[in-house]
């Protein structure tokens, strides 16, 4: 889920650069300093939007630079537990495919992917349910949910974010027309 | 200016400091050291910070 979340940080404003306009350099060192930090309370800082408050600046001892207290907007994107999301399945491996959420990848085992035995066909870099035929490749869009997640701070690789398309509502987005389409057939009888 | 010889000291002292580190001059001057630009700079009353002592509860 997206969310654009409100921080207040003091902010060092080097020398070098007063002779800018305040709100563009506290702008700048805010970018370089959050942009693309992962968190565990926030997820994963994608753009610093609004700077709302910049307070007076402090000249501490030992430092020429200015501190300034400010308060400012940042969009976010923290994968939640059991949330649905809808994505690209962007690799298919033996163990499973990635599934694209946006900033972060997502990873559905292949025990997860369908009620069914599924196997992976390393030729045609492809997921094969044996009873009904279903095929997930590259490019598909899938809606999936999500059980698992393990954010690292340090590394964004180390993070890991389990899925499952094993439930009702849920899978590639052609199945689930076609089992609207069959439920609508049952009705109708 | 009513500054104590110690905000002076202080001002003087910062500002000389983020000459050295970059910081835009507010006098033009032919002064080649951080110092003296910074105590040239407070002579004109050009230096832009204050000093707010500690308030006291």
């Amino acid at each position: 889920m997206y969310k654009v979340i409100t921080i207040s940080d003091t902010v060092r404003v080097p020398p070098s650069m007063f002779g800018n306009p305040l709100k563009d350099s506290i702008h700048s060192i805010l970018v370089e300093k959050y942009e693309g930090i992962l968190d565990r309370d926030v997820g994963l800082i994608l753009s610093i939007g609004d700077i709302k408050e910049i307070g007076e600046g402090k000249v501490i001892y030992g430092d020429g630079a200015a501190y300034h207290p400010v308060v400012f907007d940042a969009l976010c994107y923290i994968p939640e537990l059991y949330e649905v999301v809808e994505g690209e399945v962007v690799d298919v491996v033996e163990f499973g495919i990635f599934v694209r959420l946006g900033p972060l990848d997502g990873l559905v085992h292949i025990s997860q992917i369908m009620d069914d035995y599924v196997s992976y066909d390393p030729k045609n870099e492809r997921m094969v349910g044996r009873d009904t035929g279903k095929v997930v490749k590259k490019g598909d869009i899938v809606r999936a949910r999500i059980i698992a997640v393990s954010l690292r701070e340090t590394k964004k690789r180390g993070s890991k974010i389990a899925l499952t398309m094993r439930q009702p509502g849920l899978g590639k987005l052609e199945w689930i027309e076609e089992e609207k389409k069959k439920k609508l057939q049952v009705v109708s009888r | 200016m009513g500054y104590t010889r110690f905000e002076k000291a202080r001002i003087i002292g910062a500002r000389s400091l983020q000459i050295s580190d970059g910081a835009y001059l507010t006098v033009d001057t032919e002064k080649d050291s951080s110092l003296e630009i910074a105590k040239e700079e407070f002579e004109r009353e050009k230096i832009p910070l204050i000093a707010k002592p500690k308030k006291r509860n």
